[in-house]
């Protein structure tokens, strides 16, 4: 036995101590999570798909019934004064929770400020199943496609994403080729627009996807921004985009939000249409989680949520923890559960002025659900009863 | 008693068990808590597969290490909360050595810690180690050797000190 190996048995026998504690009644939550999980069953590609659909969002699910998510977290904020359509009353929109066919559906993305990407799920696997334009205003819907039937689980659609027109995702196969397709939002037959090998890594493949202009941008799960035009071609990688990961087109950065314990998310990012690079600062005792293009998250020395710039400026300790791990909304909200030793409810919290608002989810015990995001940071989304809550961040400012 | 009562007993007798493993795993109480969450699930999901001569215990074990070294974070989707101690709970390990391994182990990548807690928490020979990972003997003689330099490099011998201790 080596020294180092000595050290090793010993420190591994002291950390037991303060290893944490099973709660009660554990068991028979995970039980409700199973059953619940039972019904939308699918393989471990299909699982990767479900965070890659939403960018390196962890706490979503496609199944649209349950957006259910909780931070281990043990610091609540402040209950907020009031509920979030009273404090921003032009930025709370709402759906039926269900769409045509009485599928389950879920928000992807807003085509333009009054039109939502839906996408509803199929009962038995939650698989995909079709694209729809919904009008916020009217309530009317309009079909853009239908997802032909994969031969396979790895042939689901995932990553999906809107602009200049057009609807982007992808799908993988069993040999690790993921093709990109892409649909007009007025409807239309999907078109492959080019392969990229996703052979790397453990098949996750593309993290996230964006319309640029008249071209297609992905990044892969192990690194490297790639585009195509979106009227099919070559897929290229983007000058500068090696091992990198798409933050918010023409951001890009690294390490990217998956695979190995790496530090700070996105802490290195440059623009790749003026070469412009930022690089996020850690002050000594600090942990930053992840960075947007301005904003960071993280953990101070005490072990406090705070929020800064990533130039290290205007930095703010949090009362309460930041639940969702995205690059900041908008770069400027943030989502955190409250209550008094459990959670109760979710609020919506703005850094610059301090206003709060009230989700209106409800906990239950220690589970509570979570808003779902989506790649742009502009909509959370989640539902209540029969209908389903957007809040779009961009009428807030 | 029902798949779901057999299930309960054994998160109440070994739960405790399974978390501190998935804390040595992880470094920290959160993805620990991640962790254990996420592979009782699949053991429930597994249950009425198990044959009896199947642990549910090892069951488990192995599918946190498995988990552990996949991308299993982005996977997630509901978690449960509990309370759990302080973050940077490993604050409170004593001074010293077992403390800069601890900030050491942090930083290696997790195929490696996990072949390390394998190797010295579990007590698993490297051929134990090889089944549970789906590694080769190879893979995890190599894995091992890399992480123990990262640790010497670390966490440096201090001849005077530690001859006075041991």
């Amino acid at each position: 036995m080596t020294e180092v190996e000595d050290t090793l048995r010993a420190t591994f026998g002291r950390a037991e101590d303060h290893a944490p504690r099973l709660p009660a009644l554990l068991a028979e939550r995970l039980v409700v999570v199973h059953r619940r999980r039972r019904r939308r069953v699918r393989t471990a590609m299909a699982a990767a798909a479900v965070a890659l659909a939403v960018g390196g969002t962890f706490a979503v699910t496609r199944g649209g019934d349950t957006i259910t998510a909780v931070p281990a977290s043990e610091r609540y904020s402040a209950k907020p004064d009031a509920p979030v359509r009273q404090v921003w009353p032009r930025a709370v929109k709402e759906a039926p929770a269900k769409g045509p066919g009485g599928l389950d559906w879920r928000l992807d993305a807003l085509i333009d400020d009054r039109t939502a990407l839906m996408v509803t799920v199929t009962a038995d696997v939650g698989r995909d199943a079709a694209l729809y334009a919904y009008d916020l205003e009217d309530g009317t819907q309009r079909e853009i496609v239908t997802f032909p039937e994969p031969e396979d689980e790895s042939g689901h659609a995932n990553g999906i994403a809107v602009g200049g027109g057009h609807v982007v995702w992808w799908t993988g196969s069993k040999d690790r080729v993921a093709s990109l397709w892409t649909v007009p939002v007025d409807g239309g037959k999907p078109r492959l627009l080019g392969t990229r090998s996703i052979k790397e890594g453990d098949g996750s493949g593309i993290d996230r996807m964006a319309v640029a202009g008249d071209r297609l941008v992905f990044s892969l799960y192990t690194g490297g921004v790639f585009s195509v035009p979106l009227t099919g071609g070559t897929v290229e990688p983007v000058e500068g985009g090696a091992g990198m990961h798409l933050l918010s087109w023409p951001w890009i950065g690294t390490p990217g939000p998956g695979g190995e314990p790496h530090g700070t998310v996105y802490a290195r990012i440059v623009n790749v249409e003026t070469g412009e690079t930022r690089t996020a600062v850690t002050e000594p005792g600090e942990q930053i989680q992840i960075c947007g293009v301005t904003l960071c998250f993280g953990q101070n020395a005490e072990g406090r949520s705070l929020v800064r710039h990533r130039d290290g400026s205007a930095s703010k300790a949090l009362p309460g923890d930041v639940a969702l791990m995205d690059p900041p909304t908008q770069d400027r909200f943030f989502v955190s559960t409250y209550g008094d030793g459990r959670p109760e409810g979710v609020g919506l919290y703005d850094v610059e002025t301090g206003a709060s608002g009230d989700l209106g989810i409800r906990g239950d015990g220690q589970l509570i659900s979570l808003p779902s995001t989506e790649p742009t940071g502009r909509l959370l989304s989640y539902k209540r009863g029969d209908r389903l809550y957007l809040i779009d961040l961009a009428k807030l400012r | 008693m029902d798949a779901d009562a057999r299930f309960a007993e054994f998160v109440a007798e070994r739960g405790d068990a399974l978390l501190r493993y998935g804390y040595m795993l992880a470094g920290n109480p959160h993805d620990a808590a991640d962790l254990v969450q996420e592979a009782l699930l699949k053991l429930r999901g597994a249950w009425p597969r198990l044959r009896r001569k199947e642990n549910p215990e090892s069951y488990a074990r192995t599918t946190m290490a498995r988990l552990h070294i996949a991308t299993w974070r982005l996977r997630r989707r509901e978690l449960l909360a509990w309370e759990l101690p302080e973050l940077e709970h490993h604050d409170r390990l004593p001074g010293g050595d077992e403390r800069r391994m601890w900030q050491a182990l942090a930083g290696l990548p997790r195929k490696q810690r996990a072949v390390l807690v394998l190797r010295y928490y579990e007590q698993l020979d490297d051929a134990e180690i090889a089944a549970v990972l789906g590694i080769s003997r190879g893979t995890v003689r190599s894995q091992a050797a890399r992480a123990l330099d990262k640790l010497r490099a670390a966490v440096p011998a201090e001849p005077m000190t530690r001859g006075n201790a041991r």
